[in-house]
């Protein structure tokens, strides 16, 4: 009913003049954006994208062009091939161990009949909000060898044996970054997925609850579908950040020990401030964007959600 | 809020719930407890709670320490960034949901792909500018690729609010005569303001944990970002672990309870659809 009225009023109004107006304000209200965006992005990345072919110290201006030998080098790294695999290894991680786990909290506590829901929310978003340094001194307080409270822990409980140098250690270094990975991420897919949960209509768990049926079947049958957006969302979220992350790994080893845990982020630091190879450095990240921006196109056309209707 | 499960107390599904908890929460705790000791407590029971509370590594802290120096570079950096994040976020959303302009959807999806460019990308160029512009060691240098980076998502948010915002409300603001930039200001933009809160809260965590750029662009030790100096300051005292523990309380408390005061607003905007 409203929308013929509608129809009726708009014709009116829609001189030739709404268009163009239409085009003028939009210049206006994306400008800044668009100053922003071009300044410290896309500049940025053409940048990046030219000096991944020079050979470069990042220190003189002495620069040899070598065209795509960087990106060549690269692919006969050591270094870079075990890079991708740590950065995979999070990927792995990241999808089949924090999201799973999030969302099976998440329905938990959204239909639990729990009474203190917020508070154990909130609680589990805690580490999300923390300081990367905080997160990497605590943990690597954690871990230390000899005052740690890891191999504390374990002496007491009896299994004094397996105590070691947790970060140390390169066959146990990995490891204990992704106990943290897992730590500080989880709080975040949890508050995603409640929203997600909660926006659910309250028929359907009437109809699950009926039935009988066994609530992790039915949340697998019905209540994933329904949340394919979301979902997406956050296997794109995570997927990403497991090729871009930096921080953490660099705070508690620094890639470290004997590049154990070395991912294409803090070699790409290391090579463009540390060993002042700023050519190759560039190429690294080139090698990121590329890995992240496929994962995000892919998503985007695999999903379709993206695609502007109106 | 149906109840689908029922008992769940009784069920070890719970347990698994609580075990969360405690372990999120147990590395605070911890270090909140540890912060009220004294270092030859610590060293000989690191698990103990505080026999009493012992104010005086705060005092160190505040007083003998430069870690309010690097809140108050955090507060500046971060507040800036959110309120330019804010406003130009907020401006380009308007554009994508309400006008029709060529290449808008083309624009659009670039804009999505921005959320997954690494930061890394922009390090050796932005690093070689802001020596040439003389930049370096600025505030700037932290607030511009801060904003940059985090507008995808503040225009995605917004954007995506927008959108449910009844067009009758504007149509019939600009019937009576209003243009459409005092459309935006004094109809649209107040209404988002769930939105604006989510890209507010998250950009803010966001920025003011940022570690990258802040580790790159600033030597400067008057300037440093809360992440970078409270590194410095724990290896400047790296075995008086009540101190350090001090130290993070005081860098980490003011992000978690402005987390916690904001929630409800987030939680309530996120349900609204903010995130689809």
């Amino acid at each position: 009913m409203s929308s013929a009225i509608k129809e009726v009023r708009l014709p009116a109004r829609k001189s030739t003049g709404r268009r163009s107006s239409d085009s003028r304000a939009a210049i206006l209200f994306l400008i800044p954006a668009g100053l922003f965006f071009g300044v410290y992005v896309i500049y940025p990345i053409y940048s990046t994208l030219r000096y991944a072919l020079y050979n470069w110290s990042g220190l003189s201006d002495k620069k040899t062009f070598i065209g795509l030998q960087n990106f060549v080098s690269a692919f006969q790294d050591d270094v870079v091939l075990k890079a991708i695999l740590h950065n995979l290894i999070f990927l792995v991680v990241g999808i089949f161990v924090i999201l799973p786990f999030s969302f099976l909290i998440a329905l938990l506590l959204s239909k639990g009949s729990i009474r203190y829901k917020k508070v154990f929310r909130t609680i589990y978003f805690i580490p999300v909000v923390l300081n990367i340094v905080v997160i990497g001194t605590i943990w690597g307080l954690f871990f230390n060898p000899q005052y740690g409270i890891l191999n504390s822990f374990l002496g007491v409980v009896g299994l004094g044996g397996l105590s070691q140098s947790w970060l140390g250690d390169q066959h146990t270094a990995l490891f204990s970054l992704l106990i943290v990975s897992v730590w500080m991420r989880t709080g975040y897919y949890i508050v995603v997925y409640m929203a997600g949960i909660e926006g659910i209509p309250g028929d359907i768990w009437d109809a699950l609850t009926m039935d009988g049926a066994n609530l992790i079947t039915g949340a697998i049958h019905i209540i994933i579908p329904m949340m394919r957006s979301i979902i997406a969302t956050t296997v794109t979220m995570a997927l990403i950040y497991s090729v871009n992350d930096f921080g953490m790994v660099w705070i508690m080893t620094r890639g470290g020990p004997v590049r154990a845990t070395e991912i294409l982020g803090t070699y790409m630091f290391k090579e463009a401030f540390v060993d002042h190879h700023a050519g190759y450095a560039s190429a690294i990240v080139v090698i990121m964007l590329v890995i992240a921006l496929s994962i995000s196109i892919f998503q985007m056309r695999l999903f379709e959600r993206n695609v502007v209707e109106y | 809020m149906e109840r689908v499960i029922k008992n769940i107390k009784q069920s070890p599904l719970y347990i698994m719930l609580l075990l969360w908890l405690a372990v999120s929460i147990y590395p605070i705790l911890w270090v909140i407890s540890t912060s009220f000791r004294t270092n030859s407590d610590v060293i000989s029971n690191p698990w103990g709670l505080p026999s009493t509370f012992n104010w005086s590594n705060y005092v160190t802290v505040l007083f003998k320490s430069s870690i309010p120096r690097y809140f108050l570079n955090s507060v500046i950096v971060s507040g800036s960034s959110v309120f330019l994040i804010l406003l130009i976020s907020s401006m380009a959303a308007y554009a994508f949901a309400r006008l029709k302009f060529p290449l808008r959807d083309i624009l659009f999806n670039v804009v999505l792909l921005g959320l997954g460019i690494p930061l890394q990308i922009a390090l050796v160029p932005l690093f070689i500018v802001n020596l040439k512009l003389g930049i370096s060691n600025s505030y700037l240098a932290l607030i511009g690729p801060d904003v940059a980076f985090s507008l995808p998502f503040g225009i995605m948010v917004i954007r995506s609010f927008m959108l449910t915002i009844p067009k009758e409300l504007e149509e019939a603001a600009i019937l009576d005569g209003c243009d459409r930039y005092t459309s935006f200001w004094k109809i649209v933009l107040p209404i988002s303001l769930p939105a604006l809160s989510v890209v507010a809260v998250f950009s803010f965590v966001g920025i003011w944990n940022e570690y990258l750029f802040a580790l790159s662009f600033i030597n400067d030790p008057n300037l440093k970002t809360l992440p970078i100096g409270l590194y410095d300051f724990i290896g400047e005292f790296t075995t008086q672990w009540p101190l350090l523990a001090a130290g993070m309380v005081i860098a980490t408390l003011p992000m978690i309870v402005f987390y916690i005061f904001m929630q409800d607003k987030l939680n309530r905007a996120m349900t609204v659809g903010a995130f689809k």
